[in-house]
Protein backbone atom coordinates (compact mmCIF):
# COMPACT_ATOMS: atom_id res chain seq x y z
CA UNK A 1 0.00 0.00 0.00
CA UNK A 2 1.14 3.59 -0.46
CA UNK A 3 0.36 6.53 1.52
CA UNK A 4 0.65 9.94 0.59
CA UNK A 5 -0.17 13.58 2.12
CA UNK A 6 -1.27 16.09 -0.39
CA UNK A 7 -0.69 19.98 0.56
CA UNK A 8 -1.74 19.20 4.55
CA UNK A 9 -2.03 21.66 6.60
CA UNK A 10 -3.37 21.77 9.79
CA UNK A 11 -3.82 24.32 12.39
CA UNK A 12 -4.23 23.62 16.44
CA UNK A 13 -7.13 25.17 18.39
CA UNK A 14 -8.85 26.89 15.17
CA UNK A 15 -10.57 29.99 16.43
CA UNK A 16 -9.40 30.36 19.88
CA UNK A 17 -6.68 32.81 21.03
CA UNK A 18 -4.51 29.96 21.52
CA UNK A 19 -4.49 28.64 18.05
CA UNK A 20 -0.99 28.11 16.54
CA UNK A 21 -0.06 26.48 13.00
CA UNK A 22 0.54 22.66 13.39
CA UNK A 23 2.11 21.59 9.89
CA UNK A 24 1.74 24.18 6.34
CA UNK A 25 1.07 22.15 2.96
CA UNK A 26 3.13 18.98 3.80
CA UNK A 27 3.53 17.06 1.10
CA UNK A 28 4.83 13.53 1.51
CA UNK A 29 4.50 9.72 -0.72
CA UNK A 30 5.57 6.44 0.40
CA UNK A 31 5.74 3.68 -2.29
CA UNK A 32 4.63 0.29 -0.88
CA UNK A 33 8.24 -1.57 0.89
CA UNK A 34 9.44 2.22 0.93
CA UNK A 35 11.47 3.20 4.69
CA UNK A 36 10.73 6.48 5.02
CA UNK A 37 13.22 8.52 7.69
CA UNK A 38 11.60 11.58 9.37
CA UNK A 39 13.78 14.55 11.00
CA UNK A 40 12.82 17.55 12.54
CA UNK A 41 13.95 19.77 15.82
CA UNK A 42 11.51 19.47 18.78
CA UNK A 43 7.82 21.46 17.71
CA UNK A 44 8.59 20.89 13.80
CA UNK A 45 5.40 19.03 13.15
CA UNK A 46 6.51 15.52 13.06
CA UNK A 47 3.81 14.36 15.54
CA UNK A 48 1.18 16.51 13.89
CA UNK A 49 2.26 15.00 10.32
CA UNK A 50 2.09 11.55 11.82
CA UNK A 51 -1.28 11.93 13.41
CA UNK A 52 -2.65 12.63 10.10
CA UNK A 53 -1.49 9.17 8.23
CA UNK A 54 -4.15 7.54 9.84
CA UNK A 55 -6.90 9.96 10.52
CA UNK A 56 -6.56 10.93 14.13
CA UNK A 57 -6.20 14.13 12.96
CA UNK A 58 -8.28 15.72 9.95
CA UNK A 59 -6.43 17.99 7.69
CA UNK A 60 -8.06 22.07 7.26
CA UNK A 61 -6.72 21.53 3.65
CA UNK A 62 -5.28 18.91 1.25
CA UNK A 63 -5.92 15.04 1.46
CA UNK A 64 -4.71 11.89 2.67
CA UNK A 65 -4.65 9.56 0.29
CA UNK A 66 -4.24 5.88 0.85
CA UNK A 67 -3.93 4.11 -2.45
CA UNK A 68 -5.00 6.89 -3.72
CA UNK A 69 -8.07 6.88 -2.13
CA UNK A 70 -8.83 9.93 0.28
CA UNK A 71 -9.09 8.46 3.94
CA UNK A 72 -11.75 10.90 5.10
CA UNK A 73 -14.74 10.10 2.78
CA UNK A 74 -16.69 7.82 4.59
CA UNK A 75 -16.65 6.26 7.92
CA UNK A 76 -15.42 3.19 6.12
CA UNK A 77 -12.87 3.99 4.27
CA UNK A 78 -11.55 5.85 7.89
CA UNK A 79 -11.57 2.52 9.69
CA UNK A 80 -9.73 0.83 6.84
CA UNK A 81 -7.45 3.65 7.27
CA UNK A 82 -6.95 3.42 10.85
CA UNK A 83 -6.30 -0.57 10.81
CA UNK A 84 -4.25 -0.71 7.78
CA UNK A 85 -1.20 2.15 8.86
CA UNK A 86 -0.22 0.80 12.33
CA UNK A 87 0.95 4.06 14.02
CA UNK A 88 3.23 3.46 17.44
CA UNK A 89 2.84 6.55 19.41
CA UNK A 90 5.98 7.41 21.69
CA UNK A 91 6.86 5.75 24.64
CA UNK A 92 4.22 3.20 23.62
CA UNK A 93 4.06 0.99 26.63
CA UNK A 94 2.62 3.78 28.53
CA UNK A 95 -0.24 3.38 27.11
CA UNK A 96 -0.62 -0.64 28.07
CA UNK A 97 -3.93 -1.29 30.30
CA UNK A 98 -4.56 -5.17 29.64
CA UNK A 99 -4.45 -7.85 32.80
CA UNK A 100 -2.45 -9.83 30.50
CA UNK A 101 -0.23 -9.63 27.41
CA UNK A 102 -2.57 -11.90 25.86
CA UNK A 103 -5.57 -9.43 25.91
CA UNK A 104 -3.56 -6.57 25.29
CA UNK A 105 -2.24 -7.47 21.93
CA UNK A 106 -5.80 -9.33 21.36
CA UNK A 107 -7.59 -5.99 21.59
CA UNK A 108 -6.30 -4.42 18.33
CA UNK A 109 -7.60 -7.43 16.03
CA UNK A 110 -11.01 -7.74 18.06
CA UNK A 111 -11.80 -4.30 17.67
CA UNK A 112 -11.38 -4.29 14.12
CA UNK A 113 -13.63 -7.46 14.20
CA UNK A 114 -11.22 -10.35 12.88
CA UNK A 115 -12.79 -13.79 13.51
CA UNK A 116 -12.56 -15.00 17.08
CA UNK A 117 -11.06 -18.17 16.18
CA UNK A 118 -8.05 -16.84 14.38
CA UNK A 119 -7.12 -14.23 16.98
CA UNK A 120 -4.97 -16.45 19.20
CA UNK A 121 -3.04 -17.56 15.98
CA UNK A 122 -2.83 -13.89 14.90
CA UNK A 123 -1.74 -12.92 18.57
CA UNK A 124 0.93 -16.08 18.50
CA UNK A 125 2.26 -14.62 15.34
CA UNK A 126 2.49 -11.04 16.15
CA UNK A 127 4.55 -12.02 19.43
CA UNK A 128 7.02 -14.32 17.26
CA UNK A 129 7.11 -11.33 14.87
CA UNK A 130 8.52 -9.55 18.16
CA UNK A 131 10.76 -11.65 19.54
CA UNK A 132 8.56 -12.44 22.66
CA UNK A 133 7.76 -15.79 23.17
CA UNK A 134 3.69 -17.21 23.09
CA UNK A 135 3.48 -19.78 25.51
CA UNK A 136 5.92 -17.67 27.89
CA UNK A 137 4.28 -14.24 27.90
CA UNK A 138 1.09 -14.73 27.10
CA UNK A 139 -0.44 -14.73 30.69
CA UNK A 140 2.51 -12.49 31.76
CA UNK A 141 0.93 -9.11 33.20
CA UNK A 142 2.22 -6.41 31.37
CA UNK A 143 3.15 -4.06 34.20
CA UNK A 144 5.67 -6.87 35.34
CA UNK A 145 7.96 -6.84 32.19
CA UNK A 146 10.79 -4.82 31.37
CA UNK A 147 10.61 -1.78 29.85
CA UNK A 148 11.99 -3.59 26.92
CA UNK A 149 9.61 -6.12 26.68
CA UNK A 150 6.74 -3.63 27.01
CA UNK A 151 7.45 -1.66 24.30
CA UNK A 152 7.39 -4.99 21.98
CA UNK A 153 4.09 -5.93 23.62
CA UNK A 154 2.78 -2.41 22.69
CA UNK A 155 4.73 -2.99 18.99
CA UNK A 156 3.00 -6.54 18.78
CA UNK A 157 -0.44 -4.58 20.08
CA UNK A 158 -0.25 -2.41 16.97
CA UNK A 159 1.29 -5.63 14.18
CA UNK A 160 -1.79 -7.94 15.54
CA UNK A 161 -4.20 -5.65 13.66
CA UNK A 162 -1.96 -6.87 10.23
CA UNK A 163 -1.54 -3.41 8.85
CA UNK A 164 0.47 -2.53 5.99
CA UNK A 165 1.88 1.20 6.72
CA UNK A 166 4.06 0.98 9.84
CA UNK A 167 4.39 4.04 11.63
CA UNK A 168 6.52 4.60 14.39
CA UNK A 169 7.33 8.20 16.26
CA UNK A 170 10.68 7.71 17.70
CA UNK A 171 10.52 3.75 18.34
CA UNK A 172 13.94 3.36 20.10
CA UNK A 173 13.90 6.54 22.49
CA UNK A 174 14.26 4.99 26.15
CA UNK A 175 15.68 1.82 24.86
CA UNK A 176 18.86 -0.02 25.90
CA UNK A 177 21.00 -0.84 22.93
CA UNK A 178 19.91 -4.10 22.58
CA UNK A 179 16.14 -3.25 23.06
CA UNK A 180 17.30 -0.92 20.14
CA UNK A 181 18.97 -3.38 18.41
CA UNK A 182 16.39 -6.13 18.34
CA UNK A 183 13.21 -3.34 17.23
CA UNK A 184 15.89 -2.36 14.80
CA UNK A 185 15.74 -6.12 13.38
CA UNK A 186 12.30 -6.78 13.99
CA UNK A 187 11.39 -3.45 12.18
CA UNK A 188 13.81 -4.47 9.13
CA UNK A 189 12.52 -7.80 8.58
CA UNK A 190 8.54 -6.63 8.10
CA UNK A 191 10.38 -4.16 5.68
CA UNK A 192 12.24 -6.94 3.72
CA UNK A 193 10.30 -9.96 3.85
CA UNK A 194 6.77 -8.28 4.09
CA UNK A 195 7.33 -5.68 2.00
CA UNK A 196 5.31 -3.43 4.65
CA UNK A 197 5.82 0.72 4.56
CA UNK A 198 7.63 1.89 7.10
CA UNK A 199 7.67 5.63 8.33
CA UNK A 200 10.16 6.32 11.26
CA UNK A 201 10.76 9.55 12.69
CA UNK A 202 13.93 9.93 14.65
CA UNK A 203 16.44 11.86 16.08
CA UNK A 204 18.52 9.00 16.22
CA UNK A 205 19.38 9.07 12.50
CA UNK A 206 22.21 6.95 12.69
CA UNK A 207 20.45 3.96 13.67
CA UNK A 208 18.63 3.51 10.35
CA UNK A 209 20.64 5.40 8.39
CA UNK A 210 21.43 2.36 6.34
CA UNK A 211 18.16 1.43 5.98
CA UNK A 212 15.92 3.91 4.95
CA UNK A 213 15.34 4.92 1.78
CA UNK A 214 14.10 8.32 2.07
CA UNK A 215 14.88 10.81 4.10
CA UNK A 216 12.28 13.95 4.90
CA UNK A 217 13.31 16.74 7.32
CA UNK A 218 10.68 19.24 8.98
CA UNK A 219 11.23 22.13 10.30
CA UNK A 220 8.28 24.70 11.48
CA UNK A 221 5.88 22.83 10.46
CA UNK A 222 7.04 22.44 6.68
CA UNK A 223 9.09 19.96 4.81
CA UNK A 224 12.35 21.55 4.43
CA UNK A 225 14.42 18.78 2.73
CA UNK A 226 13.58 15.40 1.32
CA UNK A 227 15.18 12.66 -0.68
CA UNK A 228 17.49 9.81 -0.52
CA UNK A 229 18.37 9.62 3.15
CA UNK A 230 22.52 9.35 2.08
CA UNK A 231 22.13 12.81 0.33
CA UNK A 232 20.22 14.33 2.88
CA UNK A 233 22.21 13.96 5.23
CA UNK A 234 25.37 15.48 3.31
CA UNK A 235 22.80 18.75 3.37
CA UNK A 236 24.10 21.36 5.49
CA UNK A 237 20.86 22.27 6.49
CA UNK A 238 21.37 19.14 8.98
CA UNK A 239 23.96 21.30 10.85
CA UNK A 240 21.72 24.21 10.45
CA UNK A 241 18.53 22.76 12.24
CA UNK A 242 20.64 21.41 14.83
CA UNK A 243 19.84 17.67 13.34
CA UNK A 244 21.97 14.89 14.63
CA UNK A 245 23.82 13.16 11.72
CA UNK A 246 25.81 9.70 11.78
CA UNK A 247 29.50 9.97 12.60
CA UNK A 248 30.57 8.31 9.52
CA UNK A 249 29.24 11.15 7.95
CA UNK A 250 30.64 13.71 9.79
CA UNK A 251 33.83 12.00 9.31
CA UNK A 252 33.51 11.83 5.70
CA UNK A 253 32.81 15.89 5.83
CA UNK A 254 35.91 15.97 7.51
CA UNK A 255 37.76 14.06 5.43
CA UNK A 256 35.87 16.21 2.06
CA UNK A 257 36.81 19.19 4.38
CA UNK A 258 40.33 18.18 4.10
CA UNK A 259 41.13 17.47 0.54
CA UNK A 260 40.65 13.80 0.62
CA UNK A 261 37.63 12.02 -1.52
CA UNK A 262 35.28 9.70 0.37
CA UNK A 263 33.11 7.57 -2.17
CA UNK A 264 30.07 6.22 -1.64
CA UNK A 265 28.25 8.40 0.90
CA UNK A 266 29.34 5.70 3.92
CA UNK A 267 26.28 6.28 7.00
CA UNK A 268 27.84 3.56 9.33
CA UNK A 269 30.80 3.06 11.17
CA UNK A 270 31.54 -0.38 8.96
CA UNK A 271 31.43 1.70 5.77
CA UNK A 272 33.32 4.60 6.75
CA UNK A 273 36.03 2.11 8.07
CA UNK A 274 36.18 0.07 4.73
CA UNK A 275 36.34 3.34 3.24
CA UNK A 276 39.14 4.45 5.12
CA UNK A 277 40.94 0.82 4.72
CA UNK A 278 40.98 1.25 1.09
CA UNK A 279 42.12 4.92 0.96
CA UNK A 280 44.96 3.89 3.43
CA UNK A 281 45.78 1.06 1.00
CA UNK A 282 45.24 3.54 -2.13
CA UNK A 283 48.32 5.79 -0.58
CA UNK A 284 50.29 3.31 0.21
CA UNK B 1 -10.60 16.78 23.69
CA UNK B 2 -8.52 19.56 21.64
CA UNK B 3 -10.61 23.12 22.11
CA UNK B 4 -11.11 22.22 26.55
CA UNK B 5 -10.02 24.70 28.34
CA UNK B 6 -9.94 24.47 31.92
CA UNK B 7 -9.79 27.37 34.13
CA UNK B 8 -10.56 29.51 30.70
CA UNK B 9 -7.99 32.23 31.99
CA UNK B 10 -7.91 34.67 29.06
CA UNK B 11 -4.31 35.99 29.04
CA UNK B 12 -4.82 40.60 28.66
CA UNK B 13 -3.62 43.57 30.39
CA UNK B 14 -6.56 45.18 30.74
CA UNK B 15 -7.71 47.29 34.65
CA UNK B 16 -9.28 43.90 36.41
CA UNK B 17 -6.29 41.82 35.08
CA UNK B 18 -3.61 44.11 36.65
CA UNK B 19 -5.10 43.89 40.00
CA UNK B 20 -4.09 42.59 42.88
CA UNK B 21 -5.86 39.07 43.19
CA UNK B 22 -6.93 39.44 46.77
CA UNK B 23 -8.70 42.69 45.86
CA UNK B 24 -10.71 40.66 42.82
CA UNK B 25 -11.55 37.69 45.44
CA UNK B 26 -12.14 39.82 47.91
CA UNK B 27 -14.89 42.56 45.72
CA UNK B 28 -16.02 39.32 43.57
CA UNK B 29 -16.82 37.31 47.11
CA UNK B 30 -19.01 41.24 48.11
CA UNK B 31 -20.80 41.07 44.63
CA UNK B 32 -21.60 37.54 44.84
CA UNK B 33 -23.27 38.09 48.20
CA UNK B 34 -25.05 41.11 46.60
CA UNK B 35 -26.79 38.86 44.19
CA UNK B 36 -29.24 37.88 46.89
CA UNK B 37 -29.49 41.85 48.04
CA UNK B 38 -31.15 43.13 44.61
CA UNK B 39 -34.90 42.67 44.39
CA UNK B 40 -37.01 44.85 41.68
CA UNK B 41 -36.51 44.46 38.09
CA UNK B 42 -34.86 47.86 38.27
CA UNK B 43 -32.03 46.63 40.77
CA UNK B 44 -31.76 43.23 38.73
CA UNK B 45 -31.52 44.95 35.28
CA UNK B 46 -28.83 47.95 36.67
CA UNK B 47 -27.19 45.31 38.45
CA UNK B 48 -27.21 43.40 35.18
CA UNK B 49 -25.78 45.95 32.88
CA UNK B 50 -22.98 46.45 35.97
CA UNK B 51 -21.45 42.90 35.23
CA UNK B 52 -21.43 43.62 31.94
CA UNK B 53 -19.73 46.59 32.04
CA UNK B 54 -17.07 44.58 34.02
CA UNK B 55 -16.81 41.98 31.23
CA UNK B 56 -16.20 44.98 29.20
CA UNK B 57 -13.22 46.72 31.07
CA UNK B 58 -11.74 42.90 31.82
CA UNK B 59 -11.65 42.78 27.89
CA UNK B 60 -13.55 39.57 27.90
CA UNK B 61 -16.64 40.35 26.57
CA UNK B 62 -16.52 37.84 24.14
CA UNK B 63 -16.87 35.20 26.82
CA UNK B 64 -19.91 37.10 28.18
CA UNK B 65 -22.31 34.07 26.45
CA UNK B 66 -19.76 31.31 26.55
CA UNK B 67 -19.24 30.98 29.97
CA UNK B 68 -23.04 30.49 30.83
CA UNK B 69 -23.06 26.86 28.68
CA UNK B 70 -22.12 24.69 31.83
CA UNK B 71 -24.74 26.16 33.77
CA UNK B 72 -27.63 26.27 31.01
CA UNK B 73 -29.03 23.12 32.37
CA UNK B 74 -29.25 23.88 36.11
CA UNK B 75 -31.03 27.43 34.93
CA UNK B 76 -33.98 25.68 32.57
CA UNK B 77 -34.17 23.32 35.09
CA UNK B 78 -35.00 25.98 38.27
CA UNK B 79 -37.37 27.82 35.64
CA UNK B 80 -39.05 24.55 34.69
CA UNK B 81 -39.36 23.33 38.76
CA UNK B 82 -40.44 26.38 40.19
CA UNK B 83 -42.81 27.33 37.11
CA UNK B 84 -44.80 24.19 37.39
CA UNK B 85 -44.41 22.89 41.48
CA UNK B 86 -45.12 26.79 42.83
CA UNK B 87 -49.02 27.03 43.62
CA UNK B 88 -50.92 30.19 43.06
CA UNK B 89 -52.64 31.92 40.51
CA UNK B 90 -52.74 29.81 36.93
CA UNK B 91 -50.96 32.14 34.04
CA UNK B 92 -51.74 29.28 31.39
CA UNK B 93 -51.51 25.70 30.91
CA UNK B 94 -49.43 23.16 29.06
CA UNK B 95 -51.41 19.81 28.87
CA UNK B 96 -51.57 18.64 32.17
CA UNK B 97 -49.44 21.24 33.82
CA UNK B 98 -50.54 24.66 35.24
CA UNK B 99 -48.46 27.58 34.91
CA UNK B 100 -48.64 30.07 37.95
CA UNK B 101 -47.77 33.37 38.22
CA UNK B 102 -46.29 33.33 41.08
CA UNK B 103 -43.90 29.99 39.66
CA UNK B 104 -43.07 32.08 36.62
CA UNK B 105 -41.49 34.83 38.81
CA UNK B 106 -39.82 32.89 41.20
CA UNK B 107 -38.26 31.14 38.62
CA UNK B 108 -36.82 33.96 36.49
CA UNK B 109 -35.48 35.40 39.71
CA UNK B 110 -33.92 32.76 40.59
CA UNK B 111 -32.65 31.77 36.92
CA UNK B 112 -31.16 35.33 36.60
CA UNK B 113 -29.64 35.19 40.28
CA UNK B 114 -27.55 31.63 38.56
CA UNK B 115 -26.61 33.63 35.85
CA UNK B 116 -24.88 36.70 37.80
CA UNK B 117 -23.79 34.32 39.96
CA UNK B 118 -21.79 32.12 37.40
CA UNK B 119 -20.94 34.90 35.55
CA UNK B 120 -19.01 36.92 38.35
CA UNK B 121 -17.34 34.00 39.31
CA UNK B 122 -16.47 33.49 36.12
CA UNK B 123 -15.49 36.60 35.46
CA UNK B 124 -12.65 36.44 38.33
CA UNK B 125 -10.73 33.22 36.67
CA UNK B 126 -11.50 35.28 33.24
CA UNK B 127 -8.95 37.74 34.29
CA UNK B 128 -7.00 36.47 36.95
CA UNK B 129 -4.24 33.72 35.97
CA UNK B 130 -4.12 30.76 38.10
CA UNK B 131 -0.71 31.19 39.68
CA UNK B 132 -1.88 34.56 40.80
CA UNK B 133 -4.89 33.34 42.45
CA UNK B 134 -3.70 30.55 44.55
CA UNK B 135 -0.79 33.28 45.61
CA UNK B 136 -4.06 35.52 46.38
CA UNK B 137 -5.54 32.73 48.09
CA UNK B 138 -2.86 31.97 49.81
CA UNK B 139 -2.15 35.69 51.35
CA UNK B 140 -5.94 35.86 52.49
CA UNK B 141 -5.86 32.40 54.31
CA UNK B 142 -2.70 32.96 55.85
CA UNK B 143 -4.45 34.86 59.13
CA UNK B 144 -6.23 31.15 59.46
CA UNK B 145 -2.91 29.71 59.82
CA UNK B 146 -2.52 30.76 63.79
CA UNK B 147 -5.49 28.36 63.86
CA UNK B 148 -4.33 25.04 62.07
CA UNK B 149 -5.28 26.01 58.86
CA UNK B 150 -2.47 24.97 56.24
CA UNK B 151 -3.07 28.12 54.42
CA UNK B 152 0.16 27.57 52.35
CA UNK B 153 0.25 23.83 51.79
CA UNK B 154 -3.54 24.22 50.51
CA UNK B 155 -2.53 26.89 48.09
CA UNK B 156 0.18 24.28 46.80
CA UNK B 157 -2.37 21.45 46.21
CA UNK B 158 -4.55 23.83 44.06
CA UNK B 159 -1.38 25.04 42.20
CA UNK B 160 -0.28 21.93 41.59
CA UNK B 161 -3.58 20.80 40.54
CA UNK B 162 -4.26 23.65 38.34
CA UNK B 163 -0.65 23.12 37.11
CA UNK B 164 -1.49 19.54 35.82
CA UNK B 165 -4.90 19.70 34.32
CA UNK B 166 -3.61 20.59 31.05
CA UNK B 167 -1.17 17.79 31.63
CA UNK B 168 -3.58 15.58 32.52
CA UNK B 169 -5.81 16.46 29.16
CA UNK B 170 -3.15 15.84 27.47
CA UNK B 171 -2.14 12.69 28.11
CA UNK B 172 -5.93 11.37 28.10
CA UNK B 173 -6.12 12.75 24.61
CA UNK B 174 -2.67 11.22 23.68
CA UNK B 175 -4.24 7.42 25.18
CA UNK B 176 -7.58 8.07 22.96
CA UNK B 177 -5.37 8.47 19.96
CA UNK B 178 -3.16 5.04 20.79
CA UNK B 179 -6.70 3.58 21.49
CA UNK B 180 -8.41 4.71 18.54
CA UNK B 181 -5.30 3.85 16.38
CA UNK B 182 -6.30 0.17 17.47
CA UNK B 183 -9.82 0.36 16.38
CA UNK B 184 -11.61 1.83 19.37
CA UNK B 185 -14.51 3.23 18.88
CA UNK B 186 -15.11 5.52 21.90
CA UNK B 187 -18.47 6.99 20.15
CA UNK B 188 -19.73 3.50 20.12
CA UNK B 189 -23.55 3.60 21.57
CA UNK B 190 -23.34 0.00 22.75
CA UNK B 191 -22.84 0.30 26.89
CA UNK B 192 -20.52 -2.97 26.72
CA UNK B 193 -18.15 -1.60 24.26
CA UNK B 194 -17.43 1.50 25.75
CA UNK B 195 -17.20 -0.37 28.68
CA UNK B 196 -14.40 -1.72 27.40
CA UNK B 197 -12.71 1.27 25.57
CA UNK B 198 -13.24 3.02 29.00
CA UNK B 199 -11.00 0.57 30.45
CA UNK B 200 -8.59 0.74 28.22
CA UNK B 201 -8.54 5.07 28.39
CA UNK B 202 -8.65 4.62 32.28
CA UNK B 203 -5.97 1.89 33.28
CA UNK B 204 -3.24 3.79 31.60
CA UNK B 205 -4.60 7.04 32.74
CA UNK B 206 -4.48 5.93 36.51
CA UNK B 207 -0.86 4.44 36.13
CA UNK B 208 0.63 8.11 34.28
CA UNK B 209 -1.43 9.85 37.52
CA UNK B 210 0.07 8.13 39.95
CA UNK B 211 3.47 7.83 38.38
CA UNK B 212 3.42 11.39 38.08
CA UNK B 213 2.37 12.13 41.34
CA UNK B 214 5.50 9.87 42.63
CA UNK B 215 8.06 11.25 40.34
CA UNK B 216 6.30 15.11 41.62
CA UNK B 217 6.98 14.53 45.20
CA UNK B 218 10.47 12.95 44.77
CA UNK B 219 11.35 15.94 42.59
CA UNK B 220 9.99 18.44 45.07
CA UNK B 221 11.68 16.70 48.06
CA UNK B 222 15.21 16.79 46.25
CA UNK B 223 14.72 20.56 45.90
CA UNK B 224 14.05 21.00 49.64
CA UNK B 225 9.91 21.02 49.57
CA UNK B 226 9.26 20.57 53.40
CA UNK B 227 5.63 20.81 54.44
CA UNK B 228 5.34 23.11 57.02
CA UNK B 229 8.57 25.30 56.12
CA UNK B 230 8.07 29.33 55.73
CA UNK B 231 8.37 29.97 52.13
CA UNK B 232 9.11 32.95 50.10
CA UNK B 233 7.45 34.01 46.76
CA UNK B 234 8.99 34.70 43.36
CA UNK B 235 5.72 36.97 42.95
CA UNK B 236 5.51 39.25 45.98
CA UNK B 237 1.81 40.18 45.68
CA UNK B 238 1.29 44.50 46.23
CA UNK B 239 -1.91 46.43 46.53
CA UNK B 240 -1.16 49.50 44.49
CA UNK B 241 -3.11 52.68 44.65
CA UNK B 242 -5.31 51.05 42.18
CA UNK B 243 -6.09 48.14 44.65
CA UNK B 244 -7.12 50.60 47.46
CA UNK B 245 -9.45 53.58 44.81
CA UNK B 246 -11.32 49.91 43.98
CA UNK B 247 -12.09 48.66 47.46
CA UNK B 248 -12.97 51.79 48.59
CA UNK B 249 -15.17 52.64 46.11
CA UNK B 250 -16.69 49.16 46.43
CA UNK B 251 -17.36 50.07 50.29
CA UNK B 252 -18.83 53.45 49.77
CA UNK B 253 -21.15 52.17 46.70
CA UNK B 254 -22.26 48.52 48.58
CA UNK B 255 -22.15 50.96 51.84
CA UNK B 256 -25.07 53.02 50.48
CA UNK B 257 -26.86 50.60 48.75
CA UNK B 258 -27.11 48.53 51.95
CA UNK B 259 -28.31 51.54 53.57
CA UNK B 260 -30.69 52.63 50.83
CA UNK B 261 -32.14 49.02 50.86
CA UNK B 262 -32.67 48.25 54.64
CA UNK B 263 -32.84 51.58 56.47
Amino acid sequence: MSIELRNVSYVYSKGTPFARPGIKGINIRAARGEWLAVMGPTGSGKSTMLQHLNGLLKPDSGEVLLDDTNIHLSAASLREARQKVGLVFQYPEHQLFGATVYEEIAYGPENYGFPAGEIPEIVRKAMDTVGLSYEKYKYRQPYELSGGEKRRVALAGVLAASPEIIVLDEPTAGLDAIGRQLLTETITGLNCAHGKTVIWVTHEIAEIAHLADRLLVLNKGEVVVTGKTREVLTNPIMSELGLDIPPAVAISGELGARGIPVRGQPVTLDEIGEEIIRLVKEKL
Amino acid sequence: MEGIVFGQYVPGNSLLHRLDPRTKIIVSAILLWLVFVVETPAEFAGYGLFILLLYVIGGVAGSFLKVMKPGLFLIVITLVLNMTFTPGKVLFNIGPVSVSQTGLENGLILGVKIVYLILLSSLVTLVTSPVRMTDGLEQLMKPLQRVGLPASELAMMINIALRFIPTFWEETDKIIKAQKSRGADFESWRLQKRAKYMTALLVPLFVSSFRKADELALAMESRGYVVGMKRTSLHKLEFRAVDFVVLAGLAVVTGSFVFYKYF
